[in-house]
């Protein structure tokens, strides 16, 4: 995997997302009764805006990503706005998590970044630490996207950037395998916008689902 | 008012009882605000068919002068209430109909019309236009979201189904309010915003029922 250091830095520089996305306050809120009160892992937080919203929707917000910059963005912010939200520098190929111990978890733009090994065992352990019959939502990234055309191929699901930062891709029946042994009632939706007057289309999946239960 | 708004105030009423009401800002307009509004430095900005008030209330937090029109009461409403509850102060709301906007000429340095072309007939849509090009200051900003082909919604229309169901949200099943939408093309919008220069389209498109319900819109971004 790349060291993503330089690269998150420059982008908490320049950019900071502020509001959360559409999908995700879907999912929370459908979600509201069953979550309310109870450990919610934002896998892949960011500067923390869905970990922020989900506190001052009176969940148990635990926020957590690689890029050090980002958690300490997280946690000021916080700090003013959703003191109740936690934030940890962690993996989400190896989360410091026991087993079956969140309620529910989101990973909104984080989890394609890596080669899809890491992208399997990041989706292993997102099942790992979920409750049986807890709610999840995923985003991942679709073959279609015009990186995983544009970009050099180094694995049938990766692709790298010039700057060699990862990602990896997949369709919907590699996603459906992907998510089929300990995920139920998985909903695999096209999230999809183009870039430059139309010329390329970014091109994702938003994936909800629930854990097993009796796993 | 010319036209009848009765429809217009029962789904805004429906969605707000179901906590349905869209609530957050759009990735799009989001970065319409930081990527062209701020960085031009413009101040004063005007929402055509604010809806819930959920731009309102980004660009009023974002600390530009904003003025909010729908020609729904019942938006209104519910945006002023948000706004208080939010404790925000200083926009302005007033209904109207996008067709004839109370405001002088050359009067906004930015205009967003964020998914609401479609629902007007093509006549109509070019009085909007009009509008929007006549309220804007030159050099002003203007950002336009309308439904694209590539809806689901647009295929049941073409194959002739639809026609006699009922309206429901959810499952996108068509009212005849839905069956007289206009799915413009990218070179049907590129002639309606003509007059305008720097014009980019930009096509987003989303699924709902496991991938086989499609919901897309043009995102179209110009300068006077």
């Amino acid at each position: 995997m790349t060291s993503p250091g330089r690269f998150y830095d420059a982008l908490y520089a320049k950019t900071v997302k502020r509001w959360p996305h559409e999908n995700v306050v879907g999912f929370i809120e459908r979600n509201r009764e069953a979550l309310r009160g109870r450990p919610v892992l934002d896998n892949g937080c960011g500067a923390g805006r869905h970990s922020i919203y989900m506190a001052q929707r009176g969940i148990r917000a635990l926020g957590i990503d690689v890029p050090r910059v980002a958690i300490q963005h997280a946690r000021v912010w916080a700090e003013r706005e959703a003191p109740s939200a936690c934030f940890l520098v962690a993996d989400s190929a190896a989360l410091p998590l026991s087993d079956a111990s969140m309620a529910g978890l989101i990973s909104w733009e984080a989890m394609y970044y890596g080669d899809d090994k890491h992208v399997r065992r990041c989706v292993r352990e997102a099942l790992r630490v979920l409750q049986p019959g807890a709610p999840f939502l995923l985003l991942l990234k679709s073959k279609q996207d015009f990186r995983f055309e544009r970009f050099e191929r180094v694995s049938a699901n990766t692709c790298a950037s010039e700057q060699g930062l990862m990602m990896s891709c997949f369709d919907r029946d590699e996603l459906a395998e992907l998510l089929r042994p300990g995920a139920v009632e998985v909903a695999i939706e096209t999230l999809a916008h183009s870039l430059h007057d139309g010329r390329d289309m970014v091109w994702n999946f938003s994936i909800t689902g629930h854990k097993e239960r009796g796993s | 008012m010319s036209r009848d708004t009765s429809s217009w105030e029962q789904y805004h009423i429906d969605l707000e009882q179901n906590g349905n009401a869209l609530l957050w800002p759009d990735e799009f307009v989001i970065r319409f605000l930081y990527g062209v509004v701020q960085r031009r430095g413009q101040h004063r900005l005007l929402e055509i068919g604010c809806g819930a008030g959920r731009h309102v209330l980004l660009f009023a937090r974002a600390g530009l002068e904003v003025v909010g029109t729908d020609i729904t009461r019942s938006a209104l409403d519910f945006t002023r209430r948000r706004l208080e509850q939010e404790g925000v102060g200083g926009v302005i709301l007033e209904q109207a109909s996008a067709e004839e906007l109370p405001f002088p000429d050359a009067s906004f340095d930015a205009v967003l019309a964020w998914r609401f072309l479609h629902v007007l007939d093509r006549e109509q849509a070019e009085r909007a236009v009009a509008e929007m090009e006549r309220v804007l200051r030159p050099g002003g900003s203007l950002m336009v979201g309308t439904r694209s082909p590539r809806s689901t919604t647009h295929e049941l229309i073409c194959e002739g189904r639809g026609a006699d169901r009922d309206f429901d949200y959810r499952s996108g099943q068509l009212s005849e309010r839905a069956l007289k939408e206009i799915y413009y093309t990218r070179d049907e919008l590129e002639a309606l915003f003509s007059r305008f220069k720097d014009v980019e389209i930009e096509h987003m498109e989303w699924t709902r029922q496991n991938g086989t319900f499609n919901v897309a819109y043009w995102s179209l971004t110009a300068t006077k």
